[in-house]
């Protein structure tokens, strides 16, 4: 009983801490304007899965969250090692990443970190993803037009997010009315 | 509100239960109305509450700080919300909106204000969970003064509603008190009629059967009953009031006087007739001292004995004090109290006392007379006694138990004064007794007795005894008398009478005897006369030494035993005399020790007439030539009853060749033999002087 005690106060410890760390990310964003951006981007990465359900028979059997990163920026090259320094938990699952080189390499994981290189790889990595229940983030203009399911931008200085309702519908995720409700804007065609 | 009517009475009673009943239901309606009133807007509150802080999960989520001051606004869609905040997991404040420019100071998301209302606001705070997880707190301040708008209504409608039960019940109070009062009202007036006029016939009447009725009803049974009451305490009320007049009477005419007297002393009550044996009047003693009253001879005993009856209840305790009349007088009263402090009707110690001075002067006299009879018999010796044989009781007096030396209050019995009577004389009272049994009336006996001190006493007995009508012997009384001294007197009579006898036979005797002597003395001196001068010597030798003789008999009749010479008076007579006669002009100092010695004439004349003999030969002859000489006379005894005479001289001593048995001199063959005679050795030394010792002893048998 005393084991059990212990384990719930050590993990309480642990979720205050990451959500402090969060805070910490969301105001170093507006303390610190763009630089550390993608720290906030990481945090709300997390976030979004607390609205998101995904299909149970693409949970159920994995014992790990895969978060599959194609392409290059500050966010793709960072989260790793930030989601690793804090021990970052989604869902009660470990992270594991997977990095691919092109869309050729693509695998099906839970998110996909999409940084297109040209519109073309972006419409490959589309392909892939399409009727997938893998959730696509990226951080580009036209990507959210273009079917990404969540894309971040920057307006009055904070960072804030789209979200594509169509084609998040297609992919068979359940999102919540809450974070369609915090989304800065929300495509529903 | 005791002096109010009925009738009244009624009336406010109705109109305080209507008021009290209508009041109490107004302030129940209201009371529940006001908790309906919060109830309802607590959970209206309550509910837009709960809406609001679900949809700001998001905006907490993603730090969207615009995103959920747009949601907050969202609870003004609720008149009485007046504020709202938003606050974070960590308990930080997010966001908040208000109605008015200023707000409170800043409130903290504590849960357990939850639902409460704080002066005109109602509190609402609620935690913001999504998926289990708690994103933070939503709290609520609403206003409640529309709501007490809302009730402000309702009460002035209820003032209204309850103005208007208050007449009505007024009115109606008055209307039927009636029913109840007037019967009562007409009671009264009939008690009223009784209690004036004392007339315990009067009845009420009234037609129904309700418990008026049973009021009437009971109210003429109790009449009957107090008129069958009223003359029966009459009937005792005389039969009282005769007592008291008997009682009265009879206080008044005992000797005792009645009083009652506190426990700290004080005069609570006291008899009237008090006023005839000692001259006070009751007023005039109630609440003074009772030992104001007593003589102060009376007054330590008195109180002592007051002290000691005070300590427990019921105790009786008679005394004998002096009390104070009126007049000054003081007079004997016996007294009988008892402690009644604890009995409510008499809270004190209820005393009876009566005047006993007679009784008093006659016990004086009679302990006078008492007294007088003790000294008399003390002064004669005599005691007296009672025996009673019937009851086997025996009384002495005071001075029977001195005279048999026995202690005082010592239980006497018959047998006991066996036990004091000497063996030998124990027949004598055995034999009286018997006499007195066989019909002696009187007996006069005589005994002795040993007393348990050891001391042999004479008791002359007297006593009468008392037959019964069969000739059976029931009492004796009589006396005992000391006569111990005149026994002893009387035997000492018989013994002087005796030893006169005696001395009277020994007196011719030694009247004879000496003559005999002289005779003898003169015819030896006869013998040496051949001249006239001699002659007249002779003479002179022979009156000393019937002198000599003749001054043992002086001294054997000045003395108390005639039979006995004082030894040391008589030497120093002797010597002294002699000196006178022989050697007046002479300066010889005489030095004499002589032991307090008793001899009898029979060895005193010899014993005298040797001194005779030496002390003339010293005068004579010891200081032919000198009027200064010393002469040492020395008369001892020891316990042997052997006597030694010492005369000594410094005088020229006695010639060469002297011996005393071969002397030819009438004084020296008479000390020869004096001293034979007294069966004695003479012996004699010539040395400074001359000194001549004469040892005997005498038989004392």
């Amino acid at each position: 009983m005393f084991i059990i005690k212990l384990h719930y106060i050590f993990k309480k410890i642990k979720s205050i801490f990451l959500y402090l760390l969060v805070v910490c990310f969301m105001s170093s964003s507006i303390a610190f304007g763009q630089t550390q951006s993608y720290i906030v981007k990481a945090a709300f990465v997390e976030r979004f899965t607390h609205f998101i359900e995904w299909p149970q028979d693409s949970t159920k059997t994995n014992q790990e969250f895969t978060i599959g990163i194609i392409g290059k920026n500050q966010l793709n090259s960072n989260i790793e090692q930030l989601y690793t320094e804090q021990k970052v938990k989604i869902k009660d699952k470990k992270i594991s990443f997977k990095y691919f080189k092109s869309h050729t390499d693509l695998q099906t994981t839970h998110i996909l970190l999409v940084s297109p290189k040209t519109d073309q790889d972006l419409v490959n990595i589309l392909n892939f993803t399409k009727n997938k229940p893998i959730l696509t983030i990226s951080d580009c203009k036209t990507c959210i037009e273009k079917g990404v399911h969540i894309n971040f931008f920057i307006t009055n200085g904070s960072i804030r997010f789209s979200i594509n309702n169509s084609t998040v519908k297609q992919s068979n995720l359940s999102i919540s009315y809450l974070l369609l409700q915090a989304a800065g804007t929300v495509i529903n065609e | 509100m005791k002096n109010i009517s009925i009738k009244y009475k009624l009336i406010l009673i109705v109109f305080v239960t209507v008021l009290l009943v209508v009041t109490s239901g107004l302030i129940a309606i209201l009371t529940y109305e006001i908790n309906e009133e919060k109830t309802n807007l607590a959970n209206e509150v309550l509910t837009g509450t709960k809406l609001v802080g679900e949809i700001c999960v998001s905006p907490l989520s993603f730090y969207d700080q615009n995103g959920a001051h747009k949601l907050l606004t969202k609870i003004f869609t609720i008149e009485q919300v007046n504020e709202c905040w938003l606050y974070d997991s960590n308990d930080a404040i997010f966001a908040m909106v208000s109605r008015s420019s200023t707000q409170d100071s800043l409130p903290r998301p504590n849960l357990e204000i939850n639902g409460t209302y704080e002066g005109d606001y109602l509190y609402i705070i609620q935690p913001i969970n999504y998926n289990n997880k708690l994103y933070g707190y939503i709290f609520v301040k609403a206003s409640v003064l529309k709501m007490e708008d809302q009730l402000s209504d309702y009460k002035l409608t209820m003032v209204l509603v309850f103005l208007t039960m208050l007449i009505v019940s007024f009115f109606l109070a008055n209307r039927f008190q009636r029913t109840l009062s007037q019967p009562i009202l007409d009671l009264a007036q009939v008690i009223n009629n009784i209690s004036s006029t004392q007339d315990y016939s009067k009845r009420v009447e009234y037609n129904g059967a309700d418990e008026i009725a049973q009021l009437y009803h009971g109210f003429n049974n109790m009449m009957g009953q107090i008129q069958k009451k009223s003359r029966e305490r009459d009937l005792a009320q005389q039969e009282l009031e005769t007592n008291e007049a008997k009682q009265k009477a009879m206080l008044e005419n005992i000797s005792d006087v009645i009083a009652i007297i506190d426990k700290d002393g004080i005069i609570r009550y006291k008899s009237n007739n008090i006023e005839k044996w000692f001259g006070w009047k009751p007023k005039e003693l109630i609440g003074r001292s009772t030992w104001e009253l007593l003589h102060p001879d009376s007054l330590e005993y008195a109180n002592n004995i007051f002290n000691e009856l005070i300590k427990v209840e019921n105790v009786f305790k008679t005394m004998e004090v002096k009390y104070k009349c009126k007049n000054g007088e003081y007079k004997w009263v016996k007294s009988t109290a008892v402690n009644r402090i604890n009995d409510p009707n008499i809270k004190g110690v209820l005393m009876n006392y009566h005047d006993i001075s007679e009784r008093k002067k006659t016990e004086a006299i009679i302990l006078q007379k008492q007294n007088e009879l003790l000294e008399a018999q003390h002064m004669a010796k005599i005691g007296n006694f009672y025996e009673d044989l019937v009851a086997k009781t025996l009384y002495w007096s005071d001075e029977s138990y001195l005279i048999w030396g026995v202690e005082p209050g010592h239980t006497i019995t018959s047998d006991f004064i066996l036990t004091l009577i000497h063996p030998d004389d124990l027949h004598l009272l055995t034999k009286a007794r018997n006499d007195a049994q066989k019909g002696n009336p009187e007996t006069l006996l005589e005994f002795r007795i040993k007393r348990p001190d050891g001391k042999i006493c004479y008791i002359h007995d007297h006593w009468v005894s008392t037959y019964d009508e069969n000739g059976i012997e029931i009492e004796r009384s009589g006396t005992h008398q000391d006569i111990t001294e005149h026994k002893l007197a009387e035997e000492q009579i018989q013994q002087d009478l005796k030893v006169k006898e005696v001395l009277l036979k020994e007196v011719h005797h030694r009247v004879k005897n000496n003559l005999t002597v002289i005779t003898s003395l003169l015819s030896l001196q006869a013998r040496t006369i051949t001249d006239k001068e001699q002659a007249f010597e002779a003479f002179n030798e022979s009156r000393n030494r019937i002198i000599s003789m003749a001054l043992v008999h002086e001294h054997l009749y000045r003395s108390d035993d005639f039979s006995k010479v004082d030894m040391k008076k008589y030497i120093e007579t002797l010597a002294i005399d002699l000196k006178h006669t022989l050697a007046p002009e002479k300066n010889i100092e005489l030095n004499m020790d002589v032991k307090d010695v008793q001899l009898d004439v029979n060895n005193a004349i010899p014993c005298g007439l040797v001194l005779n003999e030496l002390l003339t030969n010293i005068y004579k002859h010891a200081f032919p030539n000198s009027n200064n000489g010393k002469v040492n006379i020395s008369f001892q005894s020891d316990s042997n009853s052997t006597y030694e005479l010492i005369v000594q001289d410094n005088g020229r001593g006695l010639p060469e060749n002297f011996n005393i048995e071969n002397s030819n001199t009438l004084g020296l063959q008479l000390m020869h033999m004096l001293s034979q005679q007294l069966d004695g050795k003479m012996t004699v030394k010539n040395q400074d002087g001359a000194t001549f010792k004469i040892r005997f002893k005498i038989d004392q048998n």
